[in-house]
């Protein structure tokens, strides 16, 4: 069974301005704590469409079992100021998506990952422009 | 069971449809393998080479390289795999940012971590215009056509001189080389094309003049307005002059083993028209403008594989010379961020 991730950010609509301070929480569940290897979460850009994906992190966090902290399934949370660029885009062949990210690592080695995506600003959708 | 013993798998640039963990183990499985076979080779080389009492093989220090290079590249690929396989993208990331932002190595200016994936200015703002604050660097330089042209044409008559001396040279009464002389024609069709080629460009680059392109702020901001000078030099008579501002996507991908480019025009204004203008011998063309950046359009954007590219283009149509249209890169910054009302 896999496990489930749950990530919740704080404005239901999940949109953004630049500089402003997103919060986000994230909670792992139904596995088992000698399953868990580490768990990260990240809040991160990505491209999509035609070309080769593009990816940048602006914030990062790893978890692992520490003797201070041995169980790490347990509701964590992270904010940070949201940069001023790349923003969100809808574009024809390009479009840049950012969400929070959580990805789980069993120590059978297999690795689960669960998306939140948000906008930051508001580019609106591009046309096709014949020149 | 066919889903699991898969015997290949389709490639899409990095994307691959086959199992990726399967791919890894593979990867580490074939570097495991080199490091074992130069370990076990370079074992018994070095063994017969110390119980031998014959003097050291002449070709000893290349053998131990050869041995030594599949045992280091071995190493590296498979500590480069246990390392990938063990990472996860969003922390190899994290890391690389991180390493660009160290004091020593410091490699961001201050407007990069304000505006991450923003492309830099300094190129297009180093050179102060005459009438306005910059002038505006073309993206494509007719100097590289015309150096291509004078490349192949030089390296073309070398060969086909070449080809002609080894003719004569070998010229036997009675027994014509056939092969070379049927190539000896063709050679100098294709070196006659060069020729002419290249008197065609040498005859457009001096009859269109440079085209000058000057602007008054530099980035530009969406909702800001700008003044835009333009100087097009040598002895036209333009049917249509044309300058508009520009935006496109570019996505490069791989197809098999060939890379790709794809673009699509996105936003297109055009900032000026003229048609039937004759200019005056010795004096350049010059027009002046204003425009502005609209409020919502999307900001210039770098990515390593993907971007968003503003350019001032220039299209002229004229009576002696095919239609030719010269690009001047800018970069739009993102909107500033609009304060929230305090509720």
């Amino acid at each position: 069974m896999e496990p489930l991730i749950s990530i919740r950010l704080d404005r239901p609509q999940r949109a953004y301005q630049v500089g402003e301070t997103i919060h986000c929480q994230y909670q792992v569940d139904r596995v088992k704590l000698n399953q868990l290897q580490a768990v990260e979460a990240s809040l991160l850009w990505y491209t999509e469409g035609k070309g080769e994906e593009d990816l940048g992190v602006h914030y990062f966090q790893r978890n692992i079992p520490t003797a201070d902290e041995p169980d790490i399934r347990a509701l964590k949370q992270f904010q940070t100021t949201l940069p001023g660029s790349p923003l969100s885009y809808e574009g024809i062949i390009l479009k840049i998506q950012w969400c929070a990210r959580v990805r789980v690592f069993l120590q059978d080695g297999t690795t689960y990952t669960q998306d939140q995506a948000f906008l930051l600003g508001k580019t609106p959708v591009a046309q096709i422009v014949q020149p | 069971m066919a889903r699991f013993f898969r015997l290949w798998g389709k490639k899409r640039g990095e994307r691959r449809s086959g199992p990726r963990r399967l791919g890894e183990i593979g990867e580490a499985a074939f570097f495991s393998a080199l490091v074992l076979l130069g370990f076990v080779l370079l074992i018994k080389f070095l063994v017969e080479q110390v119980g031998s009492e014959a003097p050291a093989e002449t070709m000893f220090g290349l053998t131990l390289g050869v041995m030594a290079l599949l045992l280091i590249l071995g190493s590296v690929g498979l500590v480069y795999t246990l390392v990938q396989m063990r990472i996860s993208t969003e922390r190899r990331s994290a890391m690389a940012q991180r390493a660009t932002q160290l004091p020593l190595i410091r490699q961001t200016s201050q407007s990069q971590q304000d505006h991450p994936q923003v492309p830099q200015d300094s190129d297009l703002t180093n050179s102060p215009g005459i009438r306005l604050a910059y002038r505006l660097p073309a993206n494509e330089s007719p100097l590289w056509q015309m150096g291509a042209a004078i490349t192949f044409f030089l390296l073309w008559v070398t060969i086909t001189l070449s080809l002609s001396v080894a003719v004569l040279a070998e010229h036997e009464p009675g027994k014509p080389r056939w092969f070379l002389f049927v190539m000896l024609p063709v050679c100098a069709a294709v070196g006659g094309w060069s020729v002419f080629y290249l008197c065609q460009q040498l005859r457009r680059y001096t009859g269109i003049g440079p085209t000058h392109v000057e602007i008054s702020d530099h980035p530009l901001h969406p909702g800001h307005q700008y003044a835009l000078f333009l100087s097009q030099a040598g002895k036209l008579e333009f049917e249509s002059f044309r300058i508009a501002l520009v935006c496109q996507e570019s996505a490069t991908y791989r197809q098999g083993t060939d890379t790709r480019n794809s673009t699509q025009c996105v936003y297109h204004e055009e900032l000026l028209f003229r048609e039937s203008i004759e200019v005056q011998t010795g004096l350049p063309f010059e027009q002046e403008c204003e425009f502005q950046v609209p409020q919502d359009v999307m900001h210039s954007f770098a990515g390593t594989h993907n971007s968003v590219q503003w350019n001032l283009t220039v299209n002229v149509q004229t009576q002696q010379w095919p239609p030719f249209r010269r690009t001047f890169p800018v970069v739009v910054y993102p909107p500033a961020p609009v304060p929230r009302e305090k509720t």
